[in-house]
């Protein structure tokens, strides 16, 4: 058995390899820190001063902003290599690749943005990144944390919680609503898969984005799909100019799992076109919880991705985007159950069932083989510059299989393989006039077509299904002085055709069509009162059309032993969100972010679980079919951010959230329960010589976060009571050193350091077996 | 306003191919995996027989099984055999025949409300351990009258404690069939 001294055993082990394959960087030539870089920002049309434009080494993380004169200076800079990125709203971002070996100075000529649409216009003037406090999270924090999944990197945001299956499926929950209620939009395209499935991952590889957001108000009535709760955006930097081919280079090694990733960027500019290749590889074997081995929980994953950008000429530019995910991920031996009663004894079961002695990386059923590729087409075109056009293009393909453990070589057919295609096609117009309004309109069609491949031999719990979603929008904003208004309406058609396969023999096919609409509106205001405080205020009324699942779903859901019935009644549901948020802001020093938000709903669609179970052959199941009620979700998420002296910064997080039926005493399930995280981080002011070399920007940063347990339940809402609260702690310390010509970023993550052995409520696998134990991560990143 | 002109019409076009096709019809699947009759046959040593049958067309769906009950006699001893059976083919495909190829991977248990009523294996995998598609039955000398439960479970842990002699409170597995029946001792 793994005892808790193996465990610091390997973990040890761990860094000394991760010593000795960094040391050789070691003591090479000597290092002088005392340059400037010194630069000097214009426009490079009427050659004026750019004040504010904002300066980032991005490979040291250092940022400055250049004063009324368009002047910026970063003094005590080592000789080296750097990325320097100048940002400014309404200018193209410049990139510059500089050899520093002795003071520079620089001179910045921004070029006039005619094709921001490529970027979402935030309203702040500093890319969010910067703030300590914010919705997004930039390209350093992904990749930072690049064993992490999709939806685990999201989980760094104030209200955001993840649903979890075991260890490598996720999804992202943002105030309490997730799956069909949340879309995820990949590089501007709604990703399309096979969302109503709590146990399936958005198929999306971090890596290959530079920003991944949350996006609410106004700004998501541009995006299709139903646009109930928040959108999760990822984005793709726009290339820059630099022409000589550069990018970075990560590897990641993951103590428990004996996790290995590797990921691979590279990115030029030419005149003919420009270009960026994203590469990723991921492999892991079983987790271990402090006490035992979880069978069969290891992935391995493959992705890569392509971004292509053209400019034709000054008013037309042409963007390709291309990315493949494929995946393999083994499911927890243990959880492959039977009926209600198998469920039941392994409830009682301190050690799943299936349990062994010995890491394996071998993936077997129960497990999932999902592949997802997307091929995205953007055009823009400027009238001029205060009004163009964007077309996009799209198309999907998603292929998912899912394996469980059959008789007699079925094992390898999978009980669940389903295919999916989808194309949509957007036209965009923006028209921005003098007096500061802003308009966008646009027209949108998106085609789904679902079909179950015929290999499985079992009655498929989803019906093949086509669909055409056909939408309308336009958005207004007015800027009066401090004062944004915003407001903005959509209209969307769907219809759709499913085809159903009888419960009852003789098996038939029943047709169904459906047509519904759905009108949403919403309206914001944002009001700086001085650079303190800020206010923003969101009010939206919103449809959403019940999902094939909710109408048709029929069958057993292996996974927590319970039969699914959809409901073909079943009408749109609508939400009323309010959404209220302050700002205050003291210098650099303090920042408190409070967002309190009320969201009702009629007609709300959720599984109930029925008073009569179901008897057949193979045992007792309870029966879960879709209702609808109306119910009410809220609560607030307050944060702040506090620099104590320089060098130690202060974040603490806190979310409470209900969700409950209006007018019965009911709560809601699957509710993300209250958490507050506080994080310390002290960052070295000088750097540390190391020989002849010298590490800069060491940081060291100590996380806590407490999950409160989820009290807002009835005993008969769920099959076993919730699990009690949890503390979890964990440390990170990183450091970067310069080569010659490339920078290398180290770092060491502890997670879960205390071996804390507990289970999640929002982790369905909660029934079977404890969460992973502690995990050393060690990272390597080289920028070229 | 050209481009735009354009893209509608490529809107339209694109609605239009889309929308004129209908959706093939989807194959019925060949459920052969199902499990949807058990019949546990029970021989005396004068050669009278009790039959028990269970049986759920719709295996998932929402109809009740059909269960058919029988009457043992007190003080005797039975050699019983289950027979399992996908009715949803036609001819009905015998599934006794995949349990007894994987032998290995499958245990019968029995449990019983009725006092002395006992079940015993009478047969065994490659392995040397119990299957269950054979048993003996010895019934109490008093009459009775009560339910007895037949579980099948698919990879079992065979070896796991007191698995082999019938309890599968430490087998694991996912249950294919758990079918109760009334019985009478008379």
């Amino acid at each position: 058995m793994y005892t808790f001294t193996n465990y610091y055993k390997d973990v040890l082990k761990y860094v000394f390899i991760f010593i000795l394959l960094v040391l050789p960087f070691f003591g090479v030539s000597n290092h002088n820190c005392n340059y400037k870089i010194t630069g000097f920002v214009i426009d490079a049309e009427t050659k004026k001063e750019i004040e504010s434009a904002n300066i980032t080494i991005s490979n040291v993380s250092a940022h400055t902003l250049s004063n009324q004169n368009g002047i910026f200076e970063f003094s005590e800079v080592c000789a080296g290599h750097y990325h320097i990125e100048i940002f400014r709203i309404g200018y193209q971002t410049e990139e510059i690749i500089l050899d520093v070996e002795t003071d520079t100075l620089l001179k910045i000529a921004l070029k006039a943005q005619t094709n921001q649409l490529n970027t979402i216009i935030v309203n702040d003037n500093l890319p969010l990144s910067h703030l300590p406090i914010n919705n997004s999270i930039s390209s350093d924090e992904i990749i930072e944390n690049a064993e992490k999944s999709f939806a685990e990197q999201l989980e760094t945001i104030n209200g955001v919680s993840i649903l979890k299956t075991g260890a490598n499926i996720s999804k992202p929950i943002v105030h309490g609503l997730f799956g069909n209620r949340l879309n995820i939009l990949n590089n501007g395209i709604l990703h399309s898969g096979q969302q109503w499935g709590n146990d399936h991952s958005p198929e999306i590889d971090p890596l290959s984005s530079s920003k991944i957001s949350m996006i609410e108000g106004v700004q998501t009535l541009e995006y299709p799909g139903s646009n109930l709760g928040a959108i999760i955006l990822t984005e793709s930097n726009k290339i820059g100019n630099e022409k000589r081919i550069h990018g970075r280079f990560n590897y990641t090694f993951e103590q428990n799992g004996i996790g290995n990733g590797i990921n691979i960027q590279l990115k030029q500019y030419t005149p003919f076109i420009a270009w960026k290749f994203n590469g990723t590889l991921k492999k892991r074997g079983d987790k271990n919880t402090p006490n035992y081995y979880l069978r069969n929980t290891g992935s391995e994953e493959a992705n890569f991705s392509i971004q292509l950008e053209k400019l034709i000429n000054d008013k037309w530019s042409i963007d390709l985007f291309f990315s493949s995910f494929n995946t393999n991920i083994a499911i927890l031996r243990g959880a492959h159950i039977g009926n209600l009663n198998d469920l039941y004894i392994a409830f009682n079961q301190t050690i799943p069932f299936y349990t062994q002695d010995n890491f394996s990386y071998e993936i077997s059923a129960p497990k999932q083989s999902v592949n997802h590729h997307l091929l995205k087409i953007q055009s823009n075109y400027f009238i001029n510059d205060n009004q163009w056009f964007q077309v996009q293009l799209a198309g999907q393909i998603n292929s998912r299989k899912e394996f469980d453990i059959r008789r007699n070589n079925r094992t390898e057919r999978p009980a669940l393989s389903l295919f999916q295609y989808t194309g949509f096609l957007s036209t965009k117009y923006y028209h921005k006039t003098d007096n500061n309004w802003f308009f966008k309109t646009g027209l949108q069609i998106n085609i789904i077509d679902n079909t179950n491949v015929p290999e499985t031999g079992i009655l498929p719990l989803m019906p093949d299904y086509q669909s055409f979603r056909n939408a309308a929008f336009i958005t207004v904003s007015k800027q009066v002085n401090q004062t944004l208004f915003e407001a903005g309406i959509r209209y969307e058609n769907i219809y759709q055709e499913v085809l159903d396969i009888s419960q009852s023999f003789p098996r038939e096919i029943i047709r169904y069509k459906d047509l519904f609409h759905n009108v949403s509106s919403i309206v914001g205001l944002h009001h700086k009162f001085s650079e303190v405080l800020e206010l923003q205020y969101n009010l939206g009324y919103i449809r959403r059309n019940p999902a094939v699942n909710e109408l048709y779903a029929n069958g057993l859901h292996q996974g927590v032993s319970s039969i699914e019935e959809g409901d073909v009644n079943l009408k749109t549901e609508a939400a009323i969100k309010n959404t209220l948020t302050f700002k205050l802001k003291i210098k650099n020093r303090f920042e408190l972010k409070l967002q309190g938000y009320h969201h009702y709903f009629n007609n709300f669609i959720y599984l109930q679980v029925q008073p009569k179970p179901r008897v057949t052959i193979r045992g007792t199941f309870p029966v879960f079919a879709y209702q609808q009620d109306d119910v009410q979700i809220y609560g607030f998420d307050v944060s702040t951010y506090l620099r104590i002296i320089n060098g130690f910064d202060l974040l603490v997080s806190y979310s409470y959230l209900r969700g409950e039926h209006i007018y019965q005493s009911l709560p809601l399930v699957y509710m993300p329960p209250n958490n507050i995280s506080g994080s310390l981080s002290y960052s070295l002011p000088k750097p540390i010589k190391l020989g002849k070399r010298q590490l800069e920007n060491t940081r060291f940063v100590l996380n806590n976060r407490y999950i409160f347990k989820q009290n807002n339940l009835l005993e008969e809402q769920d099959l076993i009571a919730p699990p009690p609260g949890y503390f979890l702690m964990s440390f990170n310390l990183s450091s970067e050193l310069q080569l010659k010509d490339v920078r290398i970023c180290l770092s060491l993550k502890l997670e879960n350091a205390l071996n804390t052995t507990y289970r999640d409520y929002l982790n369905r696998q909660r029934y079977y077996a404890d969460e992973p134990g502690i995990n050393l991560i060690s990272s390597l990143k080289i920028q070229f | 306003m050209k481009t735009m002109k354009i893209t509608f019409l490529a809107l339209i076009v694109v609605l239009t191919i889309f929308s004129s096709c209908e959706k093939e019809d989807p194959v019925i699947p060949n459920e052969e995996e199902v499990i949807t009759t058990l019949e546990y046959t029970m021989v005396g040593s004068m050669g009278d027989t009790a039959v028990f049958t269970w049986r759920d067309l719709d295996g998932d769906g929402p109809n009740a099984p059909v269960i058919t009950h029988d009457t043992l006699m007190p003080n005797a001893t039975y050699t019983g055999s289950c027979t399992l059976w996908n009715e949803t083919e036609t001819p009905a495909e015998n599934v006794t025949i995949e349990i007894q190829d994987e032998a290995d991977e499958h245990q019968f248990f029995f449990s019983t409300t009725v006092t002395d009523l006992v079940f015993g294996y009478a047969d065994t995998d490659s392995n040397g351990l119990p299957v269950g598609l054979q048993t003996t039955i010895t019934t109490p000398a008093t009459m009775a009258h009560g339910t007895f439960t037949v579980t099948l479970k698919h990879e079992p842990v065979k070896t796991a404690a007191n698995v082999s002699s019938g309890d599968m409170t430490n087998a694991g597995g996912s249950t294919d069939i758990e079918a109760t029946f009334d019985v009478h001792i008379h």
